[in-house]
């Protein structure tokens, strides 16, 4: 009863015994939730506890199976975001749902009753304009979505929802993909809207930090139930985390020394391009040594997936060198680079790593099945497949019973179990690792951290590549600082690793580091 | 009236391209909002014999050419149906519909094959225009529905670029999930338009049966429908270059008749493939363009795909 | 997981009945679905013919046309040889999730291979001329297709666009070619054929059970055979199906994906270059005619389509749809056109599986009445309602 009997604002939504489904899974089971006027509430959860899920209901873009909304006390049935919006609720999402090959101007009236009938672009552009001032949200109306940075696109969502006169102002993990600079602009601009024009906020978050500097209450949920409410002030983070995963977490630094071998992966002025032929990375020198991880931090969009991208020969250099043991690979393909033992556990899983629609077993041999024994000239030994799969599947304890089962039965902390495994399997020297714990749980989390750290004790040379400043620092031996395709710092110390340091960095700052 | 070559050519590149014009509008109308219609020549049958059959019975040609818009729009919305609604795919219905065109209609046009339309569509001479000398009786002379085909188009452009709708028209084909979000209904807008660009193709069909032959024969399009398809792309998806393209492709079908009669050696066959081939380069060019701009291409970047309302 | 919901137009119609269409998290049995929706198109086709005729007489007729007599038979499999062949050249395309709607052209360009050969080397004999005329074959249709291939795999330019667009290049060619140096004169009307390639070019007629058809059938169960073969044992197969799945799959596990995109397209035109010669060496038309296809490449998707792009079920599907053209020109006599049966039937079939396909992304279930409105006790003091709900549900 935390929550009741602190602030008189009245309640501007009730959501009451909301459930919904989605085939069999119950994303949110009968979860209650309360917004007071001008607040901001955080909604704070693990990956899949059901926050968005919960939002998505709100904002009209589900419907609920079971439950009722009510608005300022009146039983309200929201049909469709457009419908949502007409009732002052507005929802940023993770990803912007901005059309990308359109301007800025063209994304803030689109599907908006209150756009003119007849637009020119110029027309449109002085109206965004106009919006822009009104809410102190700078942006270039005449730019093309594709053409902007995230925290730009950010503001653009915000500014077309704010436009079409959300009161009640959702954002979804807002800070997800932003450098903590950009955090911090962020923060500014929700206290602004908050306390200037009394509008309502919901914060989505999984980050306990962020979500109690932010927020007046708190909200979390877990496994699609409603855990507790709280005022912001009476809470802390042990007691939040514990009630986010059911008990608390106590991260230690289990990090025994492992003495350092040879440099396993040299990358040496490694430049070259994006998607759009722009300049991704810009002379970056990498050098890893055996039994070493060495951390990459940085904010999403930096260059992180061309760095993994050509160290393991999915994209092509401009200029640079790669050694994998004293062997050039500058050149060198896929391929090459698995037989010169470089594993990869890729950002994305379920498109890179593992073939959906395929069994268990066929993913299991993805990175052997060009070699005997699964290879016998143009041959696939079947046999030899599902012994390989089997012996795999035993060797990262997965309890299946039948390796012929599809691969997306299995859950995301045993598929990227699996994943690990395959690749540690695959690589004995260099492992490429990109957001290893994305999405996962806490147990699995857990896990994944310690197959690293085991596989680093027996020499494999690891990169990682994290957005999780937390895991980068925690199982590091040593951080580069990624900033715009250039490594703009290195932090060799990992007892004198320094948070803050490192994000003023991964923002822009060029500041020297030790 | 004797007519020099370049005339003749001019001619028939309208008397062939408009109807490809029609068809090519409403063919871009689907594909503007996602929804990729290869079954335009079953449809245009559809419309080719029930504007046929509903002039005929009714007799009198507007209620005809209505009869041939509700025709095609009835018989694309089964389509839509199918692809919008159940998001099933749109290359195996529409080649579904494409087959079903053909059987139906000339099932369904069985009592009226052979007979002359007697309410067939007029000419319309435009005042003062058709005496200019040379080109005046070539470009003034048309079938009433030519001038509105040769409009059509622009009515689309001032629309789709001009106007709030036409924003969502262009965001439902271009990024479905980013307009559902920005609050566009991306089902209704889908078959709204799909079912629009049905008539539109339908009134095309019409055009041959009641305007160009005036009569109704099985299989009378005679690929002109897929010669609209190819337009679409040959305009790049812009509704001002479907005129060029029509009157391009229709001039160049209309070379076999032209060829002969100028004595030419180049065989006409070789002619009439250039469009299909210059389309096909038109895409690759416009491919290599593109290719560092994975955010944009001329094509809308959703067509083709269904639609799912996610999260 | 991505959690998905029906639009709000579906949900209108169904919510008039009382139910609703919920969107699968991922589609299931889309094969049973695929059957279900093929076997209601038939029922209802099979329904329309009876209340367009109304005559017990229809049915006996299409029995007779078909399966009821050797002729029948006979008929049946002769439509299906071609099928077979084009519907796997679509199948090929279709293990990597590709369209090649331009069967139909690699089917002309492969007869016209094969005609080019038999008319320069006249005097060779049989054996030797025919593999001659069917490796010209598949490579012709093959290169039919490199274009699109390689335009796909290096610039992302769709190819359900390009193949389409040069299916009429390809007819016209062959307009050009029939109607110039190897006109056959006896040719008119709007049919425009060569003159016929020679004897010893001719595949003969099989005999089996006393049913004639052609031996282009059993040459398609033997491609069948093969290509289910190299797709499920081979790595080539493995390479294909993981790219299948997914391309960036595909890149990750070491597979140049490009260029297996091209040759995957490549052997998709080859066979298809195949089912042209085949179709002209082995059918009635020994010439290579406008005729000649009579939209086999187009119906050879439809079949590849409905078989769910399985090699063996294509052959099955091919006989199927064979059947139904069969039972079309029975129908002739009938006073109802054989474009009905061989063509409006097929699509309104293809239509139907795929809408079949599209249901199976959802599953239809009863509408749970919402609680619109709140007990009166909770509705007079929103308050008491936010305490209540605050409290009790927390940890």
């Amino acid at each position: 009863m935390t929550s009741t009997d602190s602030g008189n604002a009245p309640l501007a939504v009730q959501m009451r015994g909301i459930v919904k489904r989605f085939d069999d899974l119950v994303a949110v089971n009968d979860v209650d939730f309360d917004l007071r006027a001008g607040e901001v509430h955080a909604l704070l959860g693990e990956n899949g506890a059901g926050k968005t899920t919960l939002m998505n209901v709100l904002s009209g873009l589900l419907r609920p199976d079971r439950g009722h909304i009510l608005l300022n006390g009146e039983p309200t049935r929201i049909r469709s975001p457009r419908d949502a919006l007409r009732r002052g609720i507005g929802m940023v999402h993770q990803h912007y749902r901005l059309v990308h090959g359109f301007t800025v101007a063209e994304n803030i009236h689109l599907g908006w009753d209150a756009s003119p009938t007849v637009l020119t672009p110029a027309r449109i552009e002085e109206r965004t304009r106009e919006l822009s001032d009104r809410f102190h949200l700078d942006v270039d109306p005449a730019a093309r979505i594709w053409q902007l940075s995230v925290g730009e696109q950010q503001r653009v969502a915000i500014l077309r929802t704010l436009a079409r006169g959300a009161r009640i102002l959702i954002l979804d993990e807002p800070t997800a993909v932003l450098a903590p600079g950009e955090t911090d602009k962020l923060f500014g601009m929700i206290r602004q809207l908050s306390s200037e024009s009394g509008r309502t906020i919901v914060f989505i978050s999984h980050k306990l930090e962020e979500a109690l500097e932010i927020s007046d209450r708190v909200t979390v949920l877990r496994g699609g139930r409603h855990m507790g409410t709280h005022a912001a002030e009476d809470c802390t983070p042990r007691m939040l985390s514990q009630e986010m995963v059911g008990r608390s977490i106590e991260f230690t630094r289990q990090r025994e020394p492992v003495e350092l071998g040879e440099n396993a992966l040299v990358a040496e002025a490694l430049s070259t391009t994006d998607d759009r032929g722009l300049p991704a990375l810009r002379e970056v020198d990498v050098t890893v040594r055996a039994g070493e991880i060495v951390g990459v931090a940085g904010v999403a969009g930096n260059g992180q997936r061309e760095l993994s991208e050509t160290l393991t020969g999915l994209r092509a250099l401009t200029a640079g060198r790669i050694q994998v043991g004293g062997q050039d690979l500058s050149r060198a393909h896929a391929r090459d680079f698995l037989a010169a033992g470089v594993g990869h556990i890729p950002e994305d899983r379920y498109a890179s790593g593992l073939v959906l629609t395929e069994s268990i077993e066929h993913n299991a041999i993805l990175r052997a099945f060009q070699h005997p024994p699964v290879r016998r000239g143009p041959l696939l030994i079947q046999g030899a497949a599902r012994r390989f799969a089997r012996m795999l599947a035993k060797t990262v304890g997965l309890s299946i019973s039948d390796v012929s089962a599809p691969v997306r039965s299995l859950s995301g902390g045993n598929a990227q179990r699996l994943l690990t495994g395959r690749e540690l399997n695959a690589s004995a020297r260099v492992l490429v690792v990109v957001h290893p714990t994305r999405g996962l749980d806490i147990g699995a989390i857990e896990e994944v951290q310690q197959v690293l750290l085991r596989a680093r004790a027996t020499g494999v040379a690891i990169l990682l590549i994290s957005e999780d400043l937390n895991e980068v620092m925690r199982l590091s031996d040593r951080i580069l600082v990624l900033y715009r395709g250039a490594i703009v710092g290195e932090f060799t110390d990992p007892e004198q690793f320094n948070l803050e340091e490192i994000g003023l960095l991964m923002g822009g700052a060029l500041a020297a580091a030790s | 009236m004797e007519l020099e070559l370049w005339q003749a050519a001019l001619l028939q590149a309208i008397v062939i391209g408009s109807p490809i014009l029609l068809a090519a509008s409403g063919e871009l109308l689907g594909q503007r909002v996602g929804v990729f219609n290869i079954g335009i020549e079953g449809v245009m049958l559809m419309g080719a014999v029930g504007g046929f059959m509903v002039a005929a019975e009714a007799g009198n040609v507007v209620v005809g050419l209505i009869g041939a818009a509700a025709f095609g729009a009835g018989f694309v919305f089964l389509f839509g149906l199918a692809t919008v609604v159940l998001r099933a795919n749109q290359v195996v219905a529409g080649f579904g519909l494409w087959l079903l065109g053909l059987g139906l209609s000339s099932q369904i046009g069985r009592p009226y094959t052979g007979k002359r339309a007697e309410h067939p569509i007029d000419h319309w001479e435009i005042p003062g225009l058709h005496e200019i000398p040379w080109v005046g009786d070539i470009l003034f002379e048309h079938l009433w529905l030519a001038y509105v085909a040769f409009l059509i188009p622009f009515f689309i452009a001032l629309v789709m670029f001009r106007t709030r709708h036409g924003l969502n028209i262009r965001s439902v084909g271009e990024d479905p999930g980013s307009a559902d979000a920005a609050g566009v209904s991306v089902i209704a807008w889908r078959l709204a338009y799909v079912v629009f660009g049905g008539a539109l193709i339908g009134l095309s069909g019409a055009f041959l049966s009641l305007g160009t032959t005036q009569n109704w024969t099985p299989f009378m399009t005679s690929g002109l429908g897929w010669i609209g398809l190819a337009v679409v792309i040959f305009a790049g998806w812009r509704p001002l270059l479907l005129i060029v393209g029509a009157y391009l492709f229709g001039g160049l079908r209309a070379l076999d008749f032209i060829a002969q009669s100028g004595g030419w050696n180049v065989p006409p066959e070789i002619l009439t493939m250039l469009p299909f081939i210059g389309t096909v380069a038109v895409l690759i060019l416009g491919a290599w363009r593109y290719r560092h701009r994975p955010d944009a291409g001329a094509a809308p970047r959703a067509l083709g795909q269904a639609f799912f309302r996610g999260s | 997981m991505i959690k998905r919901e029906s639009g709000r137009l579906g949900r209108w119609a169904m919510g008039c009945l009382g139910w609703r269409l919920e969107q699968r998290t991922e589609p299931r049995n889309q094969t049973a679905h695929r059957l279900a929706a093929i076997v209601v198109g038939v029922v209802i086709a099979l329904i329309a013919v009876q209340l367009a005729i109304g005559d017990e007489d229809a049915f006996n007729r299409i029995y007779r046309g078909t399966i009821g007599s050797k002729r029948g038979w006979s008929n049946i499999l002769d439509l299906a040889a071609p099928l077979v062949l084009t519907g796997l050249a679509a199948a090929v395309a279709l293990k990597l999730r590709r369209w090649n709607v331009g069967v139909e052209g690699q089917f002309f360009m492969g007869a016209f291979a094969g005609v080019a050969i038999a008319f320069q080397l006249e005097s060779m004999s049989g054996a030797p001329l025919l593999a001659l005329m069917f490796a010209g074959a598949a490579l012709c249709g093959a290169a039919w297709i490199a274009v699109p291939a390689i335009a796909r795999a290096y610039l992302n330019v769709n190819e359900i666009l390009t193949t389409l667009m040069l299916n009429f290049v390809a007819i016209l060619f062959l307009a050009y070619i029939a109607t110039g140096p190897w006109r056959n004169p006896q040719s008119q009307g709007s049919i425009l054929a060569t003159r016929d390639i020679p004897e010893q070019a001719r595949l003969p007629g099989v005999e089996v059970a006393a049913v004639e058809f052609s031996s282009g059938l059993l040459l398609g169960i033997a491609v069948a055979m093969v290509l289910w073969l190299v797709f499920r044992s081979t790595t080539f197969g493995y390479m294909v199906r993981t790219v299948g799945g997914s391309e960036q799959a595909g890149s990750y596990a070491g597979i140049n994906v490009r260029l297996l995109s091209v040759a995957v397209l490549l052997l998709s035109g080859g066979v298809a270059g195949v089912a042209g010669v085949a179709h002209m060496t082995g059918g009635d038309t020994n010439a290579y005619a406008t005729s000649l296809s009579n939209n086999t490449g187009y119906l050879g998707i439809a079949v590849a389509v409905l078989a769910g792009g399985s090699f063996p079920v294509v052959v099955f599907m091919a006989g199927v749809i064979g059947a139904i053209i069969s039972a079309g020109s029975a129908l002739r006599l009938l006073d109802v056109g054989s474009e009905l049966g061989s063509f409006g039937l097929t699509g309104f079939i293809l239509l139907m599986a795929a809408i079949g396909e599209g249901l199976a992304n959802y599953r239809l279930r009863r509408e749970r009445p919402e609680r619109e409105t709140l007990p009166p006790g909770d509705q007079a003091s929103p308050a008491a309602a936010a305490g209540g709900a605050g409290g009790s549900r927390g940890t």
